[in-house]
């Protein structure tokens, strides 16, 4: 009798554990993460509301809404706001809702339904005090380097990560372009741009040919999420929340509690 | 007998081992295995026992909860695959009052001239955000509570 018990309680316990987690789409959890922490999510309710908004012209308040996502990026922890971004995808659902991440309706496509030369955010961004040194920032962090495995300087692949979102929110906004792959450009082609052609192909082929930025996009999740982890989780412990909910704690360590308390009671039972 | 107890041994380390410690996926574990009001009243030093459905008023005075929800459980008919924290507000009130309202209900109530007395509610809210299932931001204005009071 007592052998019966033991491979079935596991059984339940990994069902019950498998069934928490949400048929592991890795952008769902990314979301939840944010949501779970107060600074992340206030500034994701934040820049969702502004981008959701209407305009007193119609349409959406681009302005503010790429305000609000720059701030998000700048001020939210960036464990949480970059595995937002960067989530490992297998399939188009979960490849869509990364697409989706930061309201590229509004923040990245627009306005007009055709997307301009790349000429024009590129020239906008070289005269914009906001834009101009983070498209240099990325340039220098991104740069593809021959000899290196994944084609960024070493051990830079973070840098390149949190410059790419750090573009975000500016002029040369870049997104996944389809939900079918990991490639990322800015809302743009080189179709009309007549005798800067090759200068327009070189800014499209910092985001569509950058072995550095694929490189570091792919290894995000294996190599770079688990630092940025790490450095959140003893921000964390070294200064402790003021917002903490009451609940929250007690609810974290409740948990192990419905783990312990079938164990304790079936060992009655024997 | 010996080799029951070894393997529930095992068996509690093993899920330690698995990190269901009071960590991030502490929570959804307490979500599968207890129903939302046991989560909330969790917070406080008491846990009931799993498969209760705990009714009663808690203990504790007026303060904020918070609970782990997938968006289906809002009941608001929206689904998505996101879980979102529905904060509120919940505890007893003493019977002094801060608010102005207060004051003049408490003195209202012990004259026998009014019902009631003063309770715990939401003086702030905030907005609840998530992508639905059909990968369109929805924003849920001022639906959770922020900060609690007795008015």
């Amino acid at each position: 009798m007592a052998h019966c018990w033991g491979p079935a309680l596991l059984l339940l316990l990994l069902l019950l554990k498998s069934a928490s987690w949400a048929g592991g789409n890795r952008c769902v959890d990314a979301a939840e993460a944010c949501t779970e922490d107060a600074r992340c999510q206030q500034l994701r309710a934040e820049y969702v509301a502004q981008c959701l908004s209407r305009a007193a012209r119609g349409g959406c308040p681009r302005t503010r809404c790429r305000r609000a996502l720059r701030r998000f990026f700048a001020r939210g922890p960036p464990a949480l706001t970059l595995a937002l971004l960067f989530c490992p995808c297998a399939g188009p659902s979960c490849a869509e809702r990364r697409r989706q991440t930061f309201v590229p309706t509004c923040a990245f496509s627009g306005p007009g339904a055709e997307p301009p030369s790349c000429l024009v955010p590129l020239d906008t961004c070289e005269q914009s005090r906001v834009c101009r040194p983070r498209l240099l920032a990325f340039q220098a962090s991104c740069a593809p380097v021959p000899r290196a495995l994944d084609g960024c300087p070493r051990d830079q692949g973070v840098r390149c990560l949190r410059a790419y979102a750090g573009l975000v929110g500016t002029a040369v906004t870049p997104n996944y372009v389809d939900n079918a792959s990991a490639r990322v450009a800015p809302w743009c082609d080189c179709g009309a741009s007549g005798n800067r052609r090759e200068e327009c192909e070189a800014f499209r082929g910092l985001f569509t040919r950058n072995r550095c930025l694929d490189g570091a996009i792919q290894d995000f999740d294996s190599v770079w999420s688990p630092v940025l982890q790490r450095q959140l989780d003893s921000h964390r412990d070294a200064k402790p929340s003021l917002m903490q909910v009451p609940s929250a704690e007690g609810m974290l360590e409740g948990s192990l509690l419905p783990v312990v308390l079938p164990v304790l009671a079936l060992q009655d039972l024997l | 007998m010996a080799t029951g107890r070894a393997l529930l041994g095992a068996l509690l380390l093993l899920s330690l081992q698995l990190g269901w410690g009071p960590e991030a996926l502490g929570a959804s574990v307490a979500e599968e295995t207890l129903s939302p009001e046991q989560a909330a009243d969790a917070g406080g030093s008491w846990t009931p026992p799993l498969g209760a459905r705990v009714r009663r008023a808690p203990a504790g005075p007026c303060q904020l909860w918070s609970l782990s929800l997938p968006v289906a459980e809002l009941g608001l008919g929206f689904a998505s695959e996101e879980r979102v924290i529905f904060r509120y507000c919940a505890g007893s009130c003493p019977r002094s009052a801060r608010t102005q309202h207060g004051l003049t209900l408490a003195w209202l109530q012990a004259q026998g001239r009014a019902h009631g007395g003063p309770c715990c509610r939401p003086t702030r809210y905030a907005d609840v955000t998530f992508l639905d299932d059909r990968l369109r931001w929805q924003r849920l204005p001022q639906l959770s509570a922020a900060a609690c009071g007795c008015g």
